[in-house]
């Protein structure tokens, strides 16, 4: 039935509709991502009236949400992008304005540490200066635990950062999932209310602040959000259902999971939102810049640590550490500490000094620097040799060669058995199977020739080439025998008094040792022996005659002839089972038995009588001991050698400092170095004015000018040298030591960590602004589709208000048509 | 394309306060005077200004170093002088003494004055610095350098280190000095007939007082071959002391150019050019201003208000 009333009154219920909508879209001008909505009309079904189709008036199609699926999603993606840059702009600042800040910087407090070692270096013996010295080091190793403070709290601040990120995540989660649950109730999205799914797209674009999702959208409008690279990996809602993101810490690195109360898996890195910014900063800049400040702190330590240790202190003592690291800190730069608060404990001066004779004739003057020296060839003893730490005993076949290309194979063997180095105590290298024409030689490195038997031309030449030889070392014979440096060397049998270890009945402690007399036992005595030529034994210190009964010698024989000498030796000879044993009287617990060699003894008569020829160090050595084996000419052979010692090497320079040294000009070319206590000559060798310098196990003296003859200068250890300041020199050098990492100073190296994280905040800002537009243009795409308009809107009441007034009117008409035709009646 | 009105004052808003930010910044670096505020204003330039303010900090020390060298130089200089002054009166008076006319009695009082003189060498070679370091100990600074022991023979008890001390980079200058550099031993030739060899400077000048006071002509005259040599050599440390101060002079003169080339580097860096800063804050303001005056035009502008 179609009639104008009808058709009014439908228009009038349409545009009342259109009219409310309106009214709403401006109601919600200001709320957060509210979508503009439309209302559609279309005309009502026509009627057939007579032939002719008459409209009915109109009807509300529906009320549409104005949205673009498209806008939204790069909304979203532009606000990963954009929110994953935010973190890396602030923070990047906030480690930009500590690290290159005057008051916390490191620059700031290294220079002043440079600088007050500079300015001790000008007065060593000011106790103030030496006070700000330690003032400024404290300050530098604080400045380093501030530092690195302040990067523990960024870490800290960043790591509950990602922690309140994620609670957001999973609430934000939980709603959707929510949304998702009613959206169940119809079959397609355009039945859904329109509020419900801009609350959906709102509350997806909030989860892309903080992450980066992906999302695929099912017909009925639910939404289905995950983590991963595609929708199906790291799913976090599907359905009603979310997962709960949880965070794990493993070495300071954030991972996360999903679900981590029931079935835990791995998500994927995150890479945008604030949740991956926050993480690119932990790893691009945070992690970075606090593991090169440990570096930087465990380089100073080191680097400091090593020159103070080369200095003395006020007092003549040896320099400490300077900074210790606390092993248990969490990192190098958190533990650095001052090890040392005594003023006077500040080692400013050189550990040795030259001192020029008064009364020199030439105005020579010299200077002293000690760098460890480094000789080439064996820097302990042959192979396995050096391994013989007691009660170990290690042994080696070594084989004799002449050692030059090109000579006679057979001219003069000899092998290296390697060095015993400054400090080895209490060596023992015998020569249990030794051959007949087999010889040890001890020499140092500067040629002089402590044991064995004065060399011959070509052994010389080989021994004096061997690589571990001083520079202008020169062969020298008068040691021999001698005690040099007032070391106790010899090459024979010995035995010491004996200790007879002894344990308390009660409790098992160890006592203080029984001692015995001196017993020294030796092997079977070999048969064929004939003869043993005058001077080739010594039995302790007496030199022993010749043997020679005209028959081949038997142990008897031999006793006998060793008793011949009791009363000199204070030793009895006694024979068991063919073998002789040499022994101290009973009572006698202070003296030992050494079976030496003498100057016309070979090691093979040693062994003959049944004793293991050996080179003994009584002691420690004083000097690196170069030993030998000389092999008879003509033979080419092997021989076994046995290695025991009781403490390895020691610390050379300090040896060193042990030991006063005069080097005495006895020409203008020529010198010696004497050291002093003992009167032994270390060195004797030509001086050289060009090059004007000496060199002596790692000491180098230069001459203001060449020196004269008689002239004197000697060397200590600088124990009351305390205006000298070579060890504060050193240090504030320290300031220009280039390190090996790429060259750089400790000071560049810091600064060149404040320029790379310069350039890090730099491309962050510069993609924030880039992401900033990009986002903009994805806000205004989406506003131009789903904002609201208010002169739009103005327009729409406009019209929907004429409309409705109109449509009135038609009602009216009809009315008005009806009384007419009433008042006909 | 249609502006939806939030999205208009939104934007509108976020001019203004963006310009607002700028105008802070550039009131604050006006009232600071520094383009660079906090490092984070110009993070490429926070290595560079951290690298020349360490540089001009190590330029100040180095100055600072080399002051103390002027003064410890000078006093030498002063107690070098006076030992030259007193060596020359020891010399007249030695020729005075050779004098064959003169008396034992008259030689014997010039003796005293003699004995009084090297007493006040000795005590010139025990000078002091500013900071009561021994000037001519070596390194031993703490000890007295010319010491007698009790057979009235005079020791040195220093040591002859010569330290050195940072003057720049690369630059070192020599510091303490030892004392027998400065009062070294004589070297007799036998011409005037004394046994040919070494004597160090006060057994030399003791030998001197007890030939003067002896009158022993032969002595006198040996003594009077030393203080030659011992004017000669004083002469010789002033005039290695005076190219020391001149080498400290340049230096210092080097360094504070050096600073000054670094400071206007720094300032072309992190100081604010007034001119450009005013210019840029005006506009600033006019912009602001323009910005806020249009933004009340434009969000008048609603076609609500033309509804009656």
């Amino acid at each position: 039935m179609s009639d104008l009333l009808t058709i009014g009154s439908s228009g009038i219920t349409a545009y009342q509709r259109a009219l409310a909508t309106v009214s709403n879209n401006i109601a919600n001008i200001s709320t957060d991502g509210y979508s503009r909505q439309n209302v559609s009309l279309s005309a009502g079904t026509p009627q057939r009236m007579g032939g002719e189709y008459l409209g009915t008036g109109t009807m509300l199609d529906g009320i549409r949400r104005q949205y673009d699926a498209f806008a939204q999603s790069n909304l979203r993606n532009s606000n990963s992008a954009l929110q994953g840059q935010e973190p890396m702009v602030s923070y990047v600042n906030r480690v930009i304005n500590v690290m290159g800040d005057v008051s916390i910087g490191l620059s700031s407090a290294l220079n002043q540490f440079f600088s007050s070692a500079r300015d001790l270096a000008t007065d060593p013996a000011s106790s103030i200066r030496r006070s700000t010295f330690l003032r400024d080091a404290d300050g530098l190793a604080s400045r380093f635990r501030q530092l690195d403070a302040q990067y523990e709290l960024l870490d800290q601040e960043t790591s509950q950062a990602v922690q309140n990120d994620v609670g957001k995540v999973n609430s934000l989660t939980q709603q959707l999932a929510q949304i998702n649950r009613q959206f169940t109730r119809h079959l397609r999205v355009d039945d859904q209310p329109s509020e419900l799914v801009d609350q959906r797209d709102r509350l997806l674009t909030e989860l892309s602040g903080l992450t980066g999702i992906k999302t695929r959208f099912e017909v009925n409008g639910s939404v289905v959000v995950s983590l991963g690279d595609t929708v199906d990996q790291g799913v976090l809602v599907d359905g009603g259902v979310s997962r709960e993101v949880a965070v794990v810490e493993t070495d300071g690195r954030l991972s996360f999971v999903t679900d981590p109360y029931g079935d835990t898996k791995a998500l994927p890195n995150i890479l945008s939102g604030t949740i991956g910014g926050a993480l690119a900063f932990r790893e691009h800049v945070l992690g970075p810049a606090a593991s090169s400040l440990d570096e930087l702190a465990t380089r100073l330590t080191q680097e400091a640590n090593s020159i103070h240790q080369s200095g003395i202190d006020l007092q003549g003592r040896l320099g400490l550490n300077l900074f210790e690291i606390k092993p248990n800190a969490r990192g190098a730069a958190a533990g650095v500490t001052l090890a040392i608060t005594d003023n006077n404990r500040v080692a400013a001066a050189g550990q040795f000094r030259v001192i020029d004779n008064e009364l020199n004739t030439s105005s020579a003057e010299s200077r002293i620097s000690y760098a460890p020296p480094s000789y080439g060839g064996e820097t302990n003893l042959y192979k396995s040799l050096a391994q013989g730490l007691g009660p170990q005993i290690t042994s080696e076949t070594v084989l004799l060669s002449t050692g030059r290309a090109g000579a006679a194979l057979s001219a003069s063997p000899v092998a290296s058995l390697g060095v015993a180095p400054v400090g080895m105590t209490d060596l023992v290298l015998s020569l249990p199977d030794v051959q007949a024409g087999q010889t040890l030689q001890v020499m140092t490195r500067d040629g002089r020739q402590l044991l064995g038997t004065a060399l011959s031309p070509d052994q010389r030449g080989q021994i004096m080439g061997n690589p571990g030889m001083e520079e202008g070392a020169n062969y020298d014979s008068t040691s021999l025998g001698s005690r040099f440096l007032g070391m106790d060397l010899m090459v024979g049998a010995r035995a010491p008094v004996q200790q007879i270890a002894r344990f308390d009945p009660n409790d098992g402690k160890l006592l203080s040792p029984t001692l015995a007399p001196a017993t020294l036992q030796g092997r079977a005595v070999a048969s064929g022996l004939n003869l043993v030529p005058a001077g080739a034994i010594k039995l302790n210190g007496v030199t022993l005659g010749e043997l020679n009964t005209g028959a081949p010698l038997t142990a008897t024989d031999i006793a006998s002839w060793l008793n011949g000498y009791s009363s000199t030796t204070g030793v009895t000879a006694s024979v068991l089972d063919g073998a002789i044993r040499l022994d101290r009287p009973v009572g006698n617990t202070t003296d030992e038995v050494r079976l030496e060699l003498g100057a016309a003894g070979e090691a093979v008569q040693l062994r003959q009588l049944g004793f293991d020829p050996a080179f003994h160090l009584i002691g420690a050595a004083k000097d690196d001991l170069l030993v030998f084996v000389t092999g008879s000419p003509g033979t080419t052979s092997a021989v076994d050698v046995q290695a025991i010692f009781k403490a390895g090497a020691g610390d050379p320079k300090q040896a060193l400092r042990d030991q006063a040294l005069e080097v005495r000009f006895t020409s203008a070319s020529e010198y010696q170095i004497v050291e002093t206590a003992s009167n032994s000559v270390v060195a004797e060798r030509s001086y050289d004015s060009n090059r004007g310098l000496i060199r002596y196990r790692g000491l180098t003296l230069t001459f203001s000018s060449a020196p004269a003859a008689g002239d004197r200068f000697a060397i200590d250890a600088n124990r009351d040298g305390v205006g000298n300041n070579e060890a504060m020199l050193a240090m504030s050098d320290l300031e220009n030591k280039k390190g090996a990492d790429g060259e750089l100073t400790l000071s560049e190296s810091y600064l060149d960590r404040v320029n790379q994280i310069s350039n890090l905040a730099q491309q962050a800002q510069i993609s924030r602004d880039a992401l900033q537009v990009v986002f903009k243009q994805a806000q205004e795409a989406r506003d131009g589709v789903a904002g609201v308009d208010l002169n739009e809107e103005a327009a729409d009441l406009v019209r929907f208000q004429q409309a409705y007034q109109a449509n009135a009117k038609v009602m009216q008409v009809a009315g008005t048509l009806f009384d007419t035709i009433l008042q006909l009646g | 394309m249609k502006i939806s009105t939030s999205f208009m004052f939104d934007r509108a808003i976020e001019r203004i306060t963006d310009q607002q930010n700028q105008l802070s910044t550039s009131q604050a670096q006006m009232a600071q005077g520094k383009r660079i505020i906090t490092p984070s204003d110009a993070p490429d330039k926070a290595a560079a200004i951290a690298r020349l303010r360490g540089e001009i900090d190590r330029q100040q020390g180095h100055a600072n170093t080399l002051k103390v060298a002027q003064e410890r130089f000078s006093a030498e200089e002063t107690s070098l002088s006076s030992v030259t002054d007193v060596l020359i009166r020891m010399k007249e008076l030695g020729v005075q003494a050779a004098n064959g006319t003169l008396g034992t009695m008259d030689r014997k009082a010039v003796a005293a004055e003699l004995s009084t003189l090297r007493d006040q060498v000795l005590s010139l070679a025990n000078s002091r610095d500013d900071t009561g370091n021994y000037l001519f100990s070596g390194t031993r600074v703490n000890t007295v350098p010319f010491s007698e022991n009790p057979l009235g023979q005079v020791l040195y008890q220093g040591d002859q280190t010569q330290t050195s001390v940072p003057a720049g980079a690369e630059r070192t200058v020599a510091y303490t000095r030892s004392g027998t550099d400065v009062f070294s031993r004589v070297i007799r030739d036998g011409s005037t007939g004394a046994t040919p060899g070494t004597a160090s400077f006060f057994d030399a000048m003791d030998q001197f007082v007890d030939a003067v006071e002896g009158s022993q002509p032969q002595g006198i005259q040996t003594g009077l071959a030393d203080l030659g040599q011992m004017i000669d050599n004083i002469s010789l440390a002033q005039a290695k002391n005076g190219s020391d101060q001149s080498v400290v002079r340049l230096q210092l003169d080097v360094i504070s150019d050096t600073n000054l080339r670094l400071k206007s580097s720094l300032s072309d860096i992190e100081d604010l050019d007034y001119a450009t800063a005013l210019a840029n804050m005006n506009k600033r303001v006019l912009s602001l201003q323009a910005t806020m005056s249009s933004f009340s035009k434009v969000t008048e502008l609603n076609v609500f208000d033309y509804l009656r």
